[in-house]
């Protein structure tokens, strides 16, 4: 379902994008563009391959294909690829991409204030929350003033509230910065709610367009078996609710019926 | 007081104190990284690597310690290949050279006439032979170590704590995965005349594992490590001198001694 897309300068381009991981081939033939200033969420189901375009496409692992980035990068990546273990404190772990930088103390100090975390900077990143540790990796992403920020799946390990707080924190940034923003995320409900476009992702690319051109039903139609893969933590439980209620209320009208039929013998 | 007379008097006394406290300072750069990296067994398997470089260097009949610089620097390099291409990680890799070292060092040494005592000497060293060349080796490496480490400070913390990050904002991460294995290498090799085989382990984890604990920073954790060495070989270094215990040993007893006091108070506290 490759969609019309708008006619904006475009910042990203992927051509005929393949990657074999061993004798595994992971995606297959990705093409797409992304505009300046947009906000795109990338969702699929866990195996299709989400985390591993952004890998290709930021040069982490060998690709087929072409991949152009027509500006500088910032990357946050999945919460766990830190060692939370080493006593590193938050000015440290920011400066980063700044590290040569003479006055890089101001700069992380400003970016902190920025992302809602002042005064942490001497805090050891191990004793942040997920929260906390998303907003520091944002930080550090940020603090050398990317074109394009790439982000993989930002918001696991964070609580529901904490996760659309994050959004709106990205968005503002996309429009006062006007960055770009590329993320990978598993809360489909999120992204059609923060995102201007979606792109839809199992081994090769299913749909890519903008967000209010698409439903969530237009997606479950595309994959067919929508609550197999695509759902939020929310649709997880109200769907998981759902069942449990349709199984107990089914139990309870069986016993009921065997009663009954106990009673009419 | 026996000791200050003995020192004052002998020679190989001074030598080995002044050894000890060189190794201590050398092991205490290096352990807290090794612990951090999930690298503990590196001290066991390039301690035995040296064995099979003895063993090369003593029935060929060349300069030892060349061998012995010569076999850790194989291994290390081995360990980085296995580890670079992804398919080990570096403790597993680790796991698959010590024992092929140490089989070719038993297999060689079986060859030569001198296996007992050379043997002996290596696998649990032998303070008392430190010589004026071995201090300025460990010297050498000494500083070496300490400037390097405290050079690349920043690049080796992102290199252990996020090494996919630290090379995506532009940290060479293997060339300092390269330059630890080496100067690590060049640590152990120094030390050897003081740990030997068998207790080298414990001089590069102990310490690390101790400034784990508690320590803010990589550096912090390495002021920390060395101290940590600094006590344990003074102590062990006195206990074995008045009760004729082997030094290496006897060292390595009082820092797990020391490790052991420092968890039961931070439970204690906690």
């Amino acid at each position: 379902m490759e969609q019309v897309r708008n006619s904006k300068e475009k910042i990203i381009a992927v051509k005929d994008l393949s990657v074999t991981l061993g004798e595994v081939e992971v995606l297959k033939d990705i093409s797409f563009e992304i505009s300046k200033s947009s906000f795109t969420g990338i969702i699929g189901p866990n195996g299709a391959g989400k985390s591993t375009l952004i890998k290709a496409i930021l040069g982490f692992i060998d690709y087929e294909g072409m991949v152009v980035l027509d500006g500088t990068v910032g990357y946050v990546p999945q919460l766990s690829s830190f060692n939370r273990e080493f006593p590193m404190n938050v000015y440290d772990f920011v400066r980063l991409p700044i590290r040569r930088e003479k006055n890089w103390k101001e700069k992380v100090d400003s970016i902190l204030n920025e992302v809602g975390l002042e005064g942490f900077g001497i805090k050891l990143v191990g004793k942040l929350s997920g929260g906390e540790f998303q907003r520091a990796a944002l930080a550090r992403a940020l603090i050398s003033k990317p074109d394009i920020l790439i982000l993989d799946e930002p918001e696991a390990g964070v609580d529901q509230m904490g996760k659309a707080k994050f959004y709106d924190l990205l968005n503002s940034l996309k429009q006062e910065e006007n960055i770009t923003i590329l993320m990978v995320s598993h809360d489909i409900g999120l992204i059609f709610e923060k995102c201007d476009n979606v792109m839809c992702l199992n081994k090769t690319l299913h749909c890519h367009g903008p967000t209010e051109s698409m439903s969530i039903e237009d997606i479950k139609k595309t994959f067919g078996e929508f609550d197999i893969w695509i759902r939020s933590d929310d649709h997880y439980e109200v769907e998981h609710e759902h069942h449990e209620h349709q199984t107990h209320s089914e139990a309870r009208n069986d016993r009921k019926q065997r009663d009954t039929n106990g009673h009419n013998k | 007081m026996g000791i200050i007379n003995d020192l004052a008097n002998f020679e190989f006394l001074r030598y080995s104190l002044i050894a000890t406290l060189l190794v201590s300072l050398s092991t205490g750069i290096v352990s807290p990284i090794i612990v951090y990296r999930g690298m503990e067994f590196i001290g066991d398997g390039l301690s035995h690597a040296i064995f099979a470089g003895v063993a090369v260097a003593v029935v060929a009949n060349f300069n030892v310690f060349l061998g012995a610089i010569l076999a850790t620097v194989v291994f290390a390099y081995l360990i980085y290949r296995l580890n670079k291409s992804e398919a080990f990680h570096e403790s597993t890799a680790i796991g698959i050279l010590l024992p092929v070292f140490m089989s070719i060092g038993v297999i060689v040494f079986s060859k030569s006439p001198r296996y007992t005592t050379d043997v002996t000497s290596y696998l649990f060293g032998n303070i008392l032979m430190v010589v004026k060349e071995d201090l300025y080796f460990l010297v050498a490496v000494t500083i070496l170590t300490g400037i390097a480490v405290f050079a690349n400070l920043y690049k080796i913390s992102y290199w252990i704590s996020d090494e996919a990050m630290a090379q995506f904002y532009g940290i060479r991460t293997n060339t300092i995965k390269l330059s630890i294995l080496f100067l690590t290498s060049f640590v152990v090799v120094s030390a050897l005349k003081i740990a030997g085989v068998i207790v080298m382990g414990a001089f590069l984890v102990l310490p690390g594992v101790f400034a784990k604990m508690s320590a803010n920073s990589l550096k912090q954790a390495i002021f920390k490590a060395i101290n940590f060495n600094l006590i344990s070989s003074l102590l062990g270094f006195l206990v074995s001198y008045y009760f004729d215990l082997p030094p290496g040993p006897t060292i390595v007893l009082f820092g797990f001694l020391l490790l052991v006091i420092s968890i039961s108070w931070n439970k204690w506290k906690d």
